[in-house]
């Protein structure tokens, strides 16, 4: 019987798959490690992004991420990467965001991902109130099968970079260089793995022996300023240590709304921020902080069946709460039903108060020459990198994150940048099927 | 907390759950459909088998991995020793 070899097999052209949802990328991923084309464990993912998207579903039992179907129906926008950590796939995220994202503070961090032990559920060991506001921590030593991740967290600012030579722009300039490459590679017959060998940190000859950080520190190109150089050394660091690499674009990395700031009065909003109020434990103690988990599960979960128990047209007198949250609850209904009439959705209201924090969700809509600054940034950022296994793009237009009149420039705009990065790319318009 | 659906979650996608292709041409005797795949989930190898001129396969898999996986690495080794 003929066997085959064990290695990976490499895409003639890199693949480009762009979906609506961005949980929906997650299937071409995993249909590349069901292909072999992308390792099994230790790929390292490159998240542009004005949302850190690594939520865990809340209840879902954690060996449910070995059950593709099961984990598909389950998966939503805002927690589509972490189950694929636990699962061992991926074990650095790179979350690249724009500046009016501030969910997660500009860091390298690693922590625990496990399935906890009485629960059964996915939890993870990080403190950072993203987590703790979702009730997702557990200490490391209540957690089994657990992981470590690192989680890079770096700014990507519209001043990110700035062209010397303002007679071309940047992204013209890149696509002629490409050109020169490609024609180079006819010649040669060899096959990049960089976009461009200049700005090749792990072969580079200024890169290959000891005192890696400081010669990575030198591959970085010079006029790319920013915000926190450290950063971006660590994450070429472990992507030197990783197996393959995925690139994910959301298009709200260049401009986005908050989808729900237009649903309600800002009267209605302050009393939903009220309900699902969220303040961080003022200690950093375990004790402190499991106690805090435990209140915070408990509310959500009441809040949920409040909400879900309103739409099936229980009478808010028959609501069990205490006292306080009865009254904001009973001043909310009056104030929604005046706006919304017969048509109030209850689930829509306790997906809103979700979204509330000790940050806002952002909300940032960009001017066209924004975005063309922010497209420049992402191309000298990701000429720093290695070329990814495949690039998967989510447009987030259906959910009003990225502005429905934008989504189509942004989109021309990022794939006309992975052409130049790339070169021959195969894109898959998969939104469209 | 982390951003929402601004609507209640959809039905998932027909092609996020639909199986994939499982039966394929032969690369040897060309019959249509007529090679079959059987994916050993618990030793972890694919195999591909014509039932009409007996041709087969063997390759490494995954537990993401489908039918169409193995297939396709037959291909790509005949591809290879055509070579």
């Amino acid at each position: 019987m003929a066997e085959a070899c064990k290695t990976l097999k490499k895409y003639r052209n890199t693949p480009v798959w762009v979906v609506e949802d961005h949980n929906d990328a997650l299937y071409y991923i995993y249909r590349a490690i069901g292909s072999h084309h992308l390792p099994l464990h230790g790929v390292t993912m490159v998240h542009l992004d004005s949302h850190p998207d690594m939520l865990i579903p809340w209840k879902m039992p954690a060996d449910t991420v070995f059950n593709r179907e099961e984990l598909f129906n389950t998966l939503s926008i805002e927690n589509w990467i972490l189950p694929a950590a636990y699962a061992g796939h991926l074990d650095c995220v790179v979350w690249v965001k724009p500046p009016w994202a501030e969910q997660i503070q500009e860091q390298t961090v690693s922590f625990y991902i496990g399935k906890h032990r009485t629960s059964g559920t996915i939890r993870v060991s990080s403190t950072e109130s993203y987590f703790l506001s979702e009730a997702l921590y557990a200490p490391e030593s209540q957690l089994e099968n657990k992981r470590l991740i690192t989680l890079h967290v770096l700014t990507l600012s519209e001043s990110s970079h700035t062209t010397h030579d303002n007679t071309e722009p940047e992204v013209k300039r890149t696509r002629k260089d490409h050109q020169t490459e490609l024609d180079a590679e006819k010649q040669d017959g060899t096959a990049q793995n960089y976009p461009s060998k200049s700005t090749d940190p792990l072969n580079c000859g200024k890169c290959t022996n000891d005192g890696v950080q400081h010669r990575f520190e030198e591959c970085i190109p010079e006029d790319f300023d920013v915000a926190n150089r450290k950063i971006l050394i660590e994450i070429l660091t472990s992507v030197r240590n990783s197996s393959a690499t995925i690139l994910d674009i959301d298009l709200d990395f260049f401009s986005t709304q908050n989808p729900f700031q237009d649903l309600f009065t800002d009267e209605q909003f302050d009393i939903i921020r009220k309900l699902y109020n969220f303040e961080r434990p003022g200690s950093t103690d375990v004790d402190a902080l499991l106690a805090y988990t435990e209140g915070r599960q408990q509310l959500l979960e009441q809040l949920e069946d409040i909400c879900t128990d309103l739409q099936n047209g229980t009478d808010i007198k028959d609501i069990k709460c205490d006292s306080n949250r009865k009254e904001l609850l009973s001043t909310l209904l009056r104030s929604m039903r005046e706006t919304f009439q017969e048509n109030l959705d209850f689930e829509l209201i306790h997906l809103a108060g979700c979204t509330c924090d000790d940050t806002e969700l952002p909300h940032h809509v960009s001017s066209q020459e924004e975005i063309s600054n922010l497209t420049v940034a992402m191309e000298t950022m990701l000429s720093c990198l290695p070329r990814p296994t495949l690039v998967t793009i989510a447009r987030s237009s259906d959910d009003d994150y990225c502005p429905k009149s934008q989504v189509e420039s942004i989109q021309k705009k990022v794939l006309e940048c992975l052409e130049s990065l790339y070169g021959n790319i195969d894109v898959q318009l998969e939104y469209l099927q | 907390m982390g951003r929402r659906r601004k609507s209640s979650k959809p039905p998932p996608k027909k092609k996020m759950t639909e199986p994939l292709q499982i039966v394929f041409p032969c690369p040897f005797c060309n019959h249509e459909k007529s090679c079959e795949v059987n994916l050993d989930r618990t030793r972890n190898v694919g195999t591909v088998t014509c039932r009409v001129c007996l041709e087969d396969f063997q390759t490494p898999i995954n537990y993401l991995s489908e039918a169409v996986d193995v297939y396709s690495d037959w291909i790509d080794a005949c591809e290879s020793a055509n070579q």
